[in-house]
């Protein structure tokens, strides 16, 4: 579903922050993205929702090559991802529920589907009281749940995940990655980059670790005991 | 039909609330058009009441042309045909010594020609020039006619007066265009202010998903609100100043004639429509750039 070939990322004022990264992910694969920070984890997940093209090499979805999708193409690609940002990014003037209702209005979802639909997410993160709430009205936690309510709200067939439990208690953490799971078994593929080796460990799916922009370790490659 | 209902209530949606949480901006931008369109109505108002003014007087621009005494029939016929050749003459009207008399006579409604032994009036062609700046050339080649025995128009006075109103009618065009531009360049420096305020929440609706056209016309939305109010507000200002100016003038200085203030509607109209085409193009157009920027990713 997912493949990278070959894919070096340079920044614009000449950081180097993936080097030659290889990999393929099946649909329906669950896979952690590991890494210290400043690895490249969200550098790599940018590359697949395309905020930024590869440097050099390839990246294929579902077989076409996202650097060839023309900009108007783009919109388009990004609705059959789900993505939660490492930082939110909520527009600040919408409540909770416009946000969340926000992917579905820009596929023209007809009204009463749309609340529906946001209700249902709402209540799986645990946000439904708070669903007149502007984000700066949230706690971070809180912020980070709509953020993944959004994520999943129009059925994405890939959920991106940048550090979803970053700003979680434990039991909202676990909670979360039970979302999360929960999305996977109906058939989502899910990545999820993550500084959480307890929840890592736990759940004993597939690990990319990366190191300094380098994959260093592909856990369905070659088992996984580094850590 | 569902869909125009859902596009409908999500872009009412998103322009109440873009607009409520950036009030501030939007006020400021409201501002910056009103005064902008207020003065360029003033403008407007200004030239077009002294191109008005400039029409009346040319109107009122007639030469006299008095015939020789002698001439009857078929000869003021000849000094008549020759006066038609005359270029820029826009009318001609004769008329003869004996029909003056008859006009004094029934405007003062006395009967005095039968006291009379000779018509002391004479002959007189009132000849109507188009262009003032021509009424030398044309007065000249009148006196040459054979039978005119002397012409009389407010030469100087005639001449000074349009050339003024020559000057100030460039002046006021020089000024509106001017000023036209610098209204296109504050709505389009207002229309990328907004853009760069906006910078993150266009590129996180982006990044969910949002298609061009569906974050650019909540966008356009909002400047076209601007633009409607900006311009209701400076258009009903100067349209109260004006008629209370007008009422003033026409009743302690009557012998000047303003334009009524329903002609500005139309002007109004025009400038609205313009406007109103250049804000969806301008706005579009910024959007477009920095969308495909964020979608080639930079
Ligand atoms: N916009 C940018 N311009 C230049 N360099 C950048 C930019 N964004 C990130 N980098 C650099 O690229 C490297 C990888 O960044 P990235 O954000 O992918 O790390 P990360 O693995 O997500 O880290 P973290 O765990 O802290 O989120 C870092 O060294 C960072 O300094
Ligand atoms: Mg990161």
């Amino acid at each position: 579903m997912l493949e990278f070939q070959e894919v070096s990322y340079i920044y614009p004022n000449g950081h180097r922050a993936l080097s030659n990264i290889n990999l393929l992910i099946e649909k329906g694969e669950f896979v952690f993205l590991v890494g210290h920070t400043g690895a490249g984890k969200t550098t790599f997940l940018k590359l697949i929702y395309r905020e930024i093209l590869p440097t050099t090499g390839k990246i294929f979805f579902e077989n076409q090559d996202i650097s060839l999708l023309t900009p108007k193409q783009v919109p388009y690609y990004r609705r059959r991802l789900g993505i939660v940002f490492q930082d939110f990014k909520l527009l600040n003037y919408k409540t909770v529920f416009y946000n969340v209702s926000y992917p579905l209005e820009v596929t023209l979802v007809p009204f009463n589907e749309t609340i529906r639909r946001v209700m249902k997410v709402l209540k799986i993160v645990g946000l439904l009281e708070k669903r007149n709430f502007y984000p700066d009205e949230l706690s971070g936690g809180e912020q980070q749940q709509v953020s993944i309510a959004r994520a999943i709200v129009n059925n994405p067939s890939i959920l991106i995940a940048d550090e979803p439990t970053g700003n979680l208690d434990e039991k909202s953490a676990y909670k979360v990655m039970d979302i999360i799971q929960e999305i996977n078994n109906m058939g989502t593929t899910v990545i999820v980059s993550t500084h959480n080796l307890e929840i890592v460990r736990k759940l004993n799916k597939r690990v990319i670790h990366l190191e300094n922009g380098y994959l260093k370790n592909d856990s369905k490659i070659k088992e996984y005991f580094v850590l | 039909m569902k869909y125009l209902e859902t596009i409908l209530i999500s872009f009412t949606r998103e322009v109440i609330n873009s607009i409520s949480k950036n009030l501030g901006m939007f006020f400021s931008a409201l501002t910056t058009t009103s005064l902008s369109f207020l003065v360029l109505y003033l403008l407007l108002i200004f030239y077009f009441n002294i191109e008005n003014i400039q029409k009346k007087i040319i109107n009122q621009l007639t030469i006299h042309v008095y015939l020789d005494k002698d001439i009857k029939g078929e000869k003021v016929r000849e000094v008549i045909y020759q006066l038609e050749r005359i270029n820029d003459i826009v009318s001609i009207q004769y008329i003869s010594s004996s029909e003056a008399l008859r006009r004094i006579e029934k405007e003062l409604n006395i009967d005095i020609s039968k006291d009379l032994v000779v018509n002391p009036l004479p002959n007189i062609v009132y000849v109507k020039v188009g262009d003032p700046r021509k009424i030398d050339d044309v007065a000249n080649n009148i006196k040459k006619i054979k039978g005119v025995k002397e012409i009389d128009y407010w030469q100087e006075y005639v001449k000074n007066l349009s050339k003024i109103i020559d000057i100030l009618n460039k002046i006021f065009i020089f000024l509106i265009v001017l000023l036209s531009f610098g209204i296109l360049t504050i709505i389009s420096n207002t229309v990328k202010m907004t853009i760069l305020a906006r910078r993150n929440e266009i590129r996180i609706m982006h990044l969910v998903g949002a298609p061009n056209w569906f974050i650019k016309y909540p966008l356009i939305t909002e400047g076209i609100i601007i633009l409607f109010l900006s311009n209701f507000f400076a258009f009903y200002f100067v349209k109260i100043f004006y008629n209370v100016f007008s009422n003033w003038i026409f009743s302690n200085a009557s012998f000047i004639s303003l334009i009524p203030s329903d002609f500005f509607n139309t002007i109004r109209n025009y400038i609205i429509l313009i406007s109103f085409i250049l804000i969806i193009f301008m706005t579009s157009n910024t959007i477009e750039k920095y969308l495909k920027k964020l979608a080639q990713g930079e």
